[in-house]
């Protein structure tokens, strides 16, 4: 019966009673603490539980007023507006990251760069399994076992990712994509294993290049280096060759238009 | 070999403190700053699934051939942000930090690479970014490119440090360095081609998406067809028991929903009509 008292945005009692509960909780722990980042963890919880516009700018406001920086809040301010579809037109897209790659280079002065932190991913795994080992390997001396950059790249791409497809309401579980479902049967199993070898491919291939997309495509062009010419050429060549081979008559397949 | 000691809670708590330095987390500019990298991160993050890139149908459709989104969005990548920062770098806010260019390994590598998307549908940046939309085969991705980069590490650098890995070395230099010739240049030139490139490849995209939704409508209008085709006539007693009770299941879908099911029924039948597998 509480249930479906719910208001114009579709908040119900039981909700806000919820969050009120869990925000006192963090807040005793908060003071217990003396620290801040219990409430904001609790915020964010409530924000991916409940995607809205205005939850959105109540993380913004609490973030800054949590770090002292207008930056947060002016991020949710453009976020809650431009978050709301589920895509963005390719051109516009395409210019926000190419606005992305010189805020790297402006703010942490190097090129946008991802592959790089599964290799110190890699290393890091040798270290906590055996530090003796760590030594005999003579390609580890140039990735050292820290926590860098890159990791950390890695881990806000995945929270960005989430919050945006949950915001836009494009967030759905789904171990096999439809394309392979209709080229290569629903086997999870298959799917996984291929996505694996693939995986063990694509990280040998990228340590022989000397980098993945982001790393020596994107960030090589546009400085007008030669390997990222040459590494866009020989990408496109492999991968539509290995797509006629690997998928065979089944290449072409209508997919529904959404 | 390798010899793999069991270890206790507080050795394993000591080798995990020991990867973290903290000075990486007193900075936000800075090339090892963590928090920099978070922020590029997010906004990275946001921008591929904005962007659809994190999808394996996107990607591997510009492989099939019949999806040019990628090319459409990556363009305008390299156009912009390679005026953008010539232009910072002839104002001297930032820097140039060109990759290193050896040619047959990299020819090798892409070969590979592309092998490698074509198969998992995702690059190394996406395969993040599918775990976080919620694609999970997204994780045997990057645990496959870190066990790469381990097998790599292991027992191939050495073996391959001083053969065809230093084939066709050029260094650090980038066209300008090596034609000698004002880098604004090129760049102009790369501006036209791109600009004729774009236009060609967003043609064919729209050609191809308008091909896409008629076949959908298509599939539609005979769905809606079949739905309005006369009950058989005859055998009144046993089909009306088995009338009524597939319209009861029927009635608690939505319209969409039934629409939806009538269509992806058709849809396989159609594709195994395209698709023999012989």
């Amino acid at each position: 019966m509480v249930m479906q008292l719910k208001d114009k945005h579709g908040v119900s009692t039981t909700f806000i009673l919820a969050a009120m509960v869990l925000l006192v909780c963090t807040a005793g722990v908060a003071f217990h603490l003396r620290q801040g980042w219990p409430v904001v963890v609790a915020f964010s919880i409530l924000v991916v539980i409940k995607p809205e516009w205005w939850s959105m700018l109540i993380l913004g406001l609490v973030y800054t007023i949590f770090l002292h920086s207008g930056w947060p809040l002016l991020g949710a301010v453009f976020f809650a507006i431009l978050g709301k579809p589920k895509r963005w037109w390719p051109i516009p897209a395409g210019i926000a990251f190419a606005l992305v790659e010189v805020l790297s280079f402006y703010l942490s002065e190097r090129p946008l760069g991802i592959t790089r932190g599964y290799t110190v991913l890699g290393s890091i795994a040798t270290k906590l399994i055996s530090p003796k080992h760590l030594d005999d390997v003579s390609y580890w001396s140039i990735y050292e076992p820290y926590i860098d950059w890159t990791i950390f790249v890695i881990i806000g791409t995945i929270l960005g990712s989430f919050l945006s497809a949950r915001y836009s309401g494009d967030f759905r579980l789904n171990a096999v994509p439809e394309l392979w479902k209709q080229s290569r049967g629903k086997s999870v199993i298959k799917r996984w294993l291929w996505v694996f070898l693939a995986g063990i491919l694509m990280g040998f291939a990228a340590r022989i290049g000397g980098g993945c997309i982001s790393g020596v495509l994107i960030s090589g062009a546009i400085q007008l280096a030669p390997s990222g010419f040459i590494f866009m050429m020989s990408v496109w060549i492999g991968g539509v060759t290995t797509t006629f081979l690997f998928y065979r008559s089944r290449t072409i397949v209508v997919r529904r238009e959404d | 070999m390798m010899d793999i000691e069991f270890i206790g809670t507080q050795e394993l708590i000591k080798r995990l403190v020991g990867i973290f330095d903290p000075e990486t987390i007193t900075a936000i500019k800075g090339g090892s700053s963590l928090y920099g990298g978070l922020i590029i991160g997010l906004l990275f993050g946001v921008i591929l699934q904005k962007g659809r890139l994190c999808k394996y149908d996107i990607v591997t459709g510009l492989f099939r051939l019949q999806d040019f989104t990628v090319f459409r969005l990556g363009t305008p990548v390299l156009m912009v942000s390679m005026v953008l920062i010539y232009l910072f770098v002839d104002m001297k806010y930032i820097e140039l930090h060109v990759p290193k260019t050896v040619i047959v390994p990299q020819i090798i590598g892409g070969l590979l690479f592309g092998a490698a998307i074509a198969i998992m549908g995702y690059c190394p940046g996406t395969a993040a970014g599918a775990i976080g939309e919620g694609s999970l085969d997204g994780i045997p991705a990057i645990l496959g490119m870190i066990s790469g980069a381990v097998i790599y590490a292991e027992f191939f650098h050495d073996d391959l440090a001083e053969t065809f890995l230093t084939w066709g070395a050029v260094g650090r230099g980038t066209f300008p360095d090596i034609f000698e010739i004002n880098h604004w240049y090129l760049i102009v030139l790369f501006l036209l081609m791109a600009t004729m490139f774009l236009l060609m490849t967003t043609m064919v995209d729209w050609m191809i998406i308008f091909l896409r939704r008629t076949f959908n409508m298509f599939q539609d209008l005979t769905v809606a067809m079949e739905e309005k085709l006369p009950p058989e006539s005859g055998k009144t007693g046993v089909t009306l028991k088995k009338k009524t009770s597939t319209d009861d299941k029927n009635a608690d879908m939505t319209p969409y929903k039934k629409k939806e099911h009538a269509a992806k029924k058709l849809k396989k039948n159609l594709f195994d009509i395209f698709h023999n597998p012989d």
